[in-house]
């Protein structure tokens, strides 16, 4: 048996939740069910488009790094390239792999002309190199894995320009349900527990299964309202101790080659514009921003200290707001983060366009990043990750 | 204070910021009671509200000179559209009503000289998968064509950025359904995902084109950052 996961999203409502009223008797629980279903399996951007813009020489290969919250049901992402011949006149050709998948093609002289080279990666099990779905953020050690994923791309013929890579994650078309992992005797740690609720247990009139006392009965972990609470609750926790699953904001990423550097002793800004961006709300009515940013960088130093550091604000302030550092001290490139868990604007689902009016003027959140040294001769940085993270 | 209706979670008993709904309240042969249940409600739909994913995130990137980013700096032929950017394609979400989730765009760019006006176009196009059949896109009433392009018409929006380079009103919210009837399989796209997606994609694949045209040849364009997620709205 397994939880089909809807297309479309199902309606839900309050409205037949109504005291003294069988709560059974109506449909809300099958769509309970399925919304469950589709939230899970579903998956989202894990690479949000962007453009790396670097050249790769032909006969050499350049190896970008990311770090990636994955949802757990997820088993199939698609890469997707583009890129064009550095040379007007001769075609390339790139091979694109990405775990242990691969594919090659020709691409155009002419940016214009690029098309997209599209790469699924199947995901048989998780990697041991990431970061377990059911691991809270809060208990990642300082030092974390240097690359979540990676893709890299081989530049033959021609030298190439890479103009885009984005990474989304494919949805399923069922799920397992429940935990599963105790009648398949597998670990958590190898196969995550997809938590699939199967709707037709949440009919009206049919019986309402419920967890015992001590916590042993997984049988219902996917049946009747206790399926869709565990779901819930597990959908909650899967990256993120409090709140629902980590939502890409920003991501850039360069080969190691093509790393920006710097021996300022001054913050020099790494996107030059300020990024927008809103922060998500804790829940329906929520008034006041309480979303957290975290900020991953890439980064190492020559020796001792460096600093990489970032600054949000809104449209009007962001120019006079004073970055907040992290001090990068690995030699070889590490992951580095921080966190702001206090927002100047967040998104308002009763607005056409999604932005917080607070005083009469809907706003966005903009976000800046810097880098510099403090007692290190230089630092460089190839990558950053931004989080929208919980609230 | 808040009350479950309007709490994406509830409290609990055991005391503000449970990490989760606690599912030790639904026992055999108890009555569940409404306040618990009216959370779970909730609790899906604030899950469904933050499904919605950013998509494209793009900002130019640089130590020295503004990281821009153009495909054509010097236009030779005036009020000729080059393509400047593309990005996708991208998987997008289709609402419980049937409605595509709305695009929020915000592009930034700017133009060399305040003398010569450089005018954006940004098209966002929705298509099918080829190889997908599934029933949702086929009640959407898509055409599916191979061989014509037709340009969505409502989200297409024309900007003229100044020399400065700053994000410039273009926030745009893109049409729902009944708009996505106009829109098209773009031949490039059509044959790229030909053999090559798998028939668990399931739903409306889109792409974004940023498209450029001067008034004047020594015009010169640059394109800075590029923003677009899925938004639900109201």
């Amino acid at each position: 048996m397994s939880a089909r996961v809807p297309m479309i999203a199902p309606r839900i409502s309050t409205v037949p939740v109504q005291t003294s009223k069988p709560l059974s008797a109506s449909m809300t629980w099958q769509q309970i069910g399925a919304i469950a279903n589709y939230c899970a399996g579903h998956g989202g951007t894990l690479i949000p488009s962007y453009h790396p813009g670097n050249t790769i020489t032909a006969g050499s290969s350049g190896s970008y790094s990311y770090y990636v919250f994955p949802t757990h049901a997820i088993i199939t992402r698609m890469w997707i390239v583009r890129a064009h011949s550095a040379d007007p006149n001769v075609d390339a050709e790139v091979t694109i792999t990405a775990g242990g998948y691969s594919t090659t093609q020709v691409v155009p002289s002419h940016k214009a002309q690029a098309y997209p080279l599209v790469l699924f990666q199947h995901l048989e099990a998780r990697y041991y190199g990431e970061i377990p779905p059911d691991t809270p953020v809060v208990s990642i050690p300082g030092n974390l894995p240097p690359d979540n994923i990676a893709i890299v791309i081989n530049a033959e013929l021609a030298d190439i320009v890479v103009d885009r890579i984005a990474c989304y994650e494919v949805p399923r078309d069922a799920m397992t349900l429940g935990q599963m992992f105790a009648e398949s005797g597998y670990t958590i740690d190898l196969y995550p527990p997809q938590y699939g609720v199967e709707v037709d247990s949440l009919k009206g009139g049919a019986p309402v299964y419920a967890q015992e006392q001590d916590n042993t009965n997984e049988e219902t972990d996917w049946l009747s309202l206790h399926g869709a609470a565990e779901a819930m609750r597990f959908y909650r926790m899967q990256n993120s101790p409090k709140s629902y699953p980590t939502r890409m904001l920003w991501c850039w990423a360069v080969p190691e080659a093509d790393a920006l550097t710097t021996t300022s002793s001054t913050a020099i800004p790494i996107n030059i514009l300020p990024l927008p961006y809103l922060a998500k709300r804790g829940y329906v009515k929520e008034r006041t921003p309480s979303s957290t940013i975290r900020i991953y960088f890439h980064a190492k130093v020559d020796a001792d200290t460096g600093l990489v550091g970032w600054r949000k604000g809104d449209r009007e302030n962001i120019g006079s707001v004073a970055y907040t550092y992290t001090n990068v001290t690995h030699t070889a490139f590490n992951w580095y983060n921080d966190f702001w868990d206090t927002q100047d604007a967040m998104e308002d689902l009763d607005q056409p366009d999604g932005r917080f009016d607070d005083s009469g003027t809907p706003k966005w959140s903009e976000l800046q990043a810097a880098f510099r040294k403090l007692s290190s001769t230089q630092v460089w940085i190839k990558g950053i990750c931004v989080y929208d993270e919980d609230t | 204070m808040a009350t479950s209706e309007d709490k994406g979670f509830i409290p609990e008993s055991n005391g503000p910021g449970a990490p989760y709904l606690r599912t030790w309240r639904v026992k055999a042969g108890r009555a569940i009671d409404v306040d618990w249940s009216r959370t779970l409600v909730n609790n899906w739909h604030h899950a469904y509200d933050q499904s919605t994913q950013v998509r494209v995130s793009w900002s130019a990137v640089g130590t020295s000179a503004p990281g821009v980013r153009p495909s054509h700096t010097t236009f030779t032929d005036v009020d000729t559209y080059y393509l400047m950017d593309c990005d996708g394609p991208f998987p997008w979400s289709v609402r419980h009503d049937g409605v595509l989730m709305r695009p929020v765009l915000r592009l930034a760019g700017a133009v060399n000289n305040a003398s010569y006006e450089v005018t954006f176009k940004v098209c966002l196009m929705w298509f099918n998968d080829p190889m997908d059949h599934n029933l949702a896109i086929a009640s959407m009433e898509i055409p599916v064509s191979s061989t014509t392009e037709q340009w969505v018409v409502a989200p297409s929006t024309y900007l003229t950025l100044p020399t400065n380079l700053n994000y410039q009103g273009a926030i745009m919210r893109m049409p729902t359904l009944t708009k996505f009837k106009t829109s098209l399989v773009l031949p490039v796209l059509h044959n790229a995902c030909v053999g090559g997606v798998p028939a668990s994609v399931q739903g409306v694949m889109c792409r974004l084109d940023t498209w450029v045209k001067a008034d004047d040849t020594a015009a010169e364009a640059y394109l800075s950052g590029l923003y677009l997620r899925e938004y639900i709205g109201t």
